[in-house]
């Protein structure tokens, strides 16, 4: 029979005062894996800036976002640290198992379905055009930019290269050119193609780069480059760029509906737009220039004579306010359902 | 602070070593304890300055021999701790479905910004979920 002076473990409770900070975070077998191998990245604890619920914490690795959760239990846990000798007096000199941190709650993860970073950057960064280059608000650099998106860096950069983002002057000015930016810079880069016989649909190496973007022209050529860049498929490997026709005619073109659509975003016609469409194209991709690439972006009227844009921006904001909405009416209906959170822990038992 | 980095475990440094058995080794010596209740404790804190302890009890692995390796699990499901001398919290050694990495603050950060680290990731812990029983000073029933 075992008996208390059996071999083993002093346990002792180190004075609350003088505890540690300790949190646990359990960890999903992908996240697990991330985390012990060889070169583990830094991951990231996210909130967004103007949030205040509970819920807009999540938990970044480079390419994956986690929902945090966090579960108290009634139970006391102890993160203990094992130590060879005793220094409590008038205690043999057993090992001692040393309570140093008691942790009150445990941090869950839950995936994150995926969400786009675009209406997070459009609420956060000023738009550039040609004529004012800085508006009124405060300058975010791309860093703190993404650092106040609740959302993985993967995600953050496929929303700024989609949006053709670039920081302005001195590397501290992240702005989203304006679709009439878009639009002029994409002719010029156009224009500079058919001058020098650079065929656009072919692979550009860096030599035709700069060629097309050291044109003499009125805006810096991080514009250009980054309106470039949104249309290309990003391929790190090789030292060219290779323009994609669908992305490309996407991008033409609804910064082109965007543009013609001006200011009130009021209806234009149909036919005229998809000729000056096409005609923004590289000759060997008009024929990509067709409406269903802008699925969600527009509708039409007058029996689909007049096209009329759906201003993305807003909705998209909408979409976002509405998605952080829809997400704290879960976290209430999931704290309603406090007996399935107790059947999890009955069955642990 | 909008974001917190956490960085990953450091690999560096020399590897803990305990008594305890393998499973709940682990290279910072630290490892989760787990007890459905509370412990009043009215033992004194003793100990020097910065290293303030309090007894509570004592952790035995009745069934568990180091000579038969890490093949062998049977001892896993009983572990004792007994609070004072006189009761006994019957638990286990238990395999975590979700490994749990626990954080802290990371002590080397540089300009006042929040930084944590990973200090260790545990498989197992001791969990105590019955009631204590009252057993005699030697521990007999």
């Amino acid at each position: 029979m075992a008996t208390p002076d059996d071999a083993g473990f002093d346990l002792a409770i180190v004075a609350e005062e003088n505890q540690q900070h300790f949190r646990l975070l359990e960890l999903p077998p992908d996240l697990l894996n991330l985390i012990t191998s060889a070169n583990a990245p830094v991951i990231k604890l996210k909130s967004s800036q103007n949030d205040s619920g509970m819920n807009s914490a999540v938990l970044c690795t480079p390419d994956k976002t986690y929902e945090i959760r966090q579960v108290s239990t009634s139970n006391t846990v102890f993160v203990t640290e094992s130590t060879s000798q005793s220094k409590i007096p008038d205690v043999s000199s057993q090992p001692v198992l040393k309570a140093i941190a008691q942790p009150q709650s445990t941090l869950e993860l839950l995936p994150c379905s995926a969400t786009s970073a675009i209406p997070y950057i459009v609420a956060a960064l000023p738009s550039y055009t040609s004529t004012q280059h800085q508006s009124s608000s405060t300058a975010v650099s791309k860093d703190d930019l993404f650092a106040n998106i609740p959302l993985n860096d993967g995600q953050c950069e496929a929303g700024w290269i989609e949006l053709a983002c670039f920081e302005s002057g001195d590397g501290q000015h992240a702005v989203i050119p304006t679709a009439s930016v878009k639009t002029t810079v994409w002719k010029a880069v156009l224009d500079a193609a058919t001058a020098t016989g650079i065929d656009l649909t072919g692979e550009l190496n860096r030599d035709d780069l700069s060629r097309l973007l050291n044109m003499e022209s009125d805006w810096p050529e991080a514009v250009s480059t980054a309106v470039l860049r949104s249309m290309s498929t990003p391929d790190l490997t090789s030292n060219t760029t290779t323009l994609d026709p669908e992305l490309c005619a996407k991008r033409v073109g609804l910064a082109l509906l965007k543009d013609l659509s001006g200011p009130t975003s009021g209806s234009i016609s149909t036919a005229p737009f998809k000729t000056k469409w096409a005609d923004l194209l590289p000759e060997k991709w008009r024929t990509h220039a067709a409406l269903n690439l802008l699925n969600g972006c527009y509708r039409l009227e007058n029996g689909g004579k007049d096209i009329l844009i759906v201003e993305d921006s807003l909705d998209a904001v909408a979409a976002a306010n509405g998605g952080s909405t829809a997400g704290s009416g879960s976290t209430l209906g999931a704290k309603r359902k406090w007996h399935e959170k107790f059947r999890a822990s009955k069955k642990a038992a | 602070m909008p974001t917190i980095p956490i960085y990953p475990q450091s690999r560096q440094g020399a590897t803990h070593h305990s008594n305890l058995p393998h499973v709940l080794q682990t290279p910072s010596g630290l490892a989760v304890v787990e007890i459905q209740g509370t412990i009043k404790c009215s033992t004194p804190h003793t100990g020097a300055h910065d290293d303030v302890l309090a007894a509570v009890g004592r952790v035995v692995f009745p069934y568990y021999d180091d000579a038969k390796g890490a093949g062998d699990n049977a001892w896993q499901k009983r572990v004792y701790l007994y609070i004072g001398q006189h009761q006994r919290l019957t638990g286990e050694v238990k395999k975590l479905a979700n490994p749990m990495a626990l954080l802290r603050r990371r002590a080397a950060s540089n300009d006042g910004h929040d930084e944590l680290e990973i200090a260790e990731i545990v498989h197992y812990k001791l969990t105590f979920a019955h009631r204590p029983e009252p057993v005699g000073a030697n521990g007999g029933e």
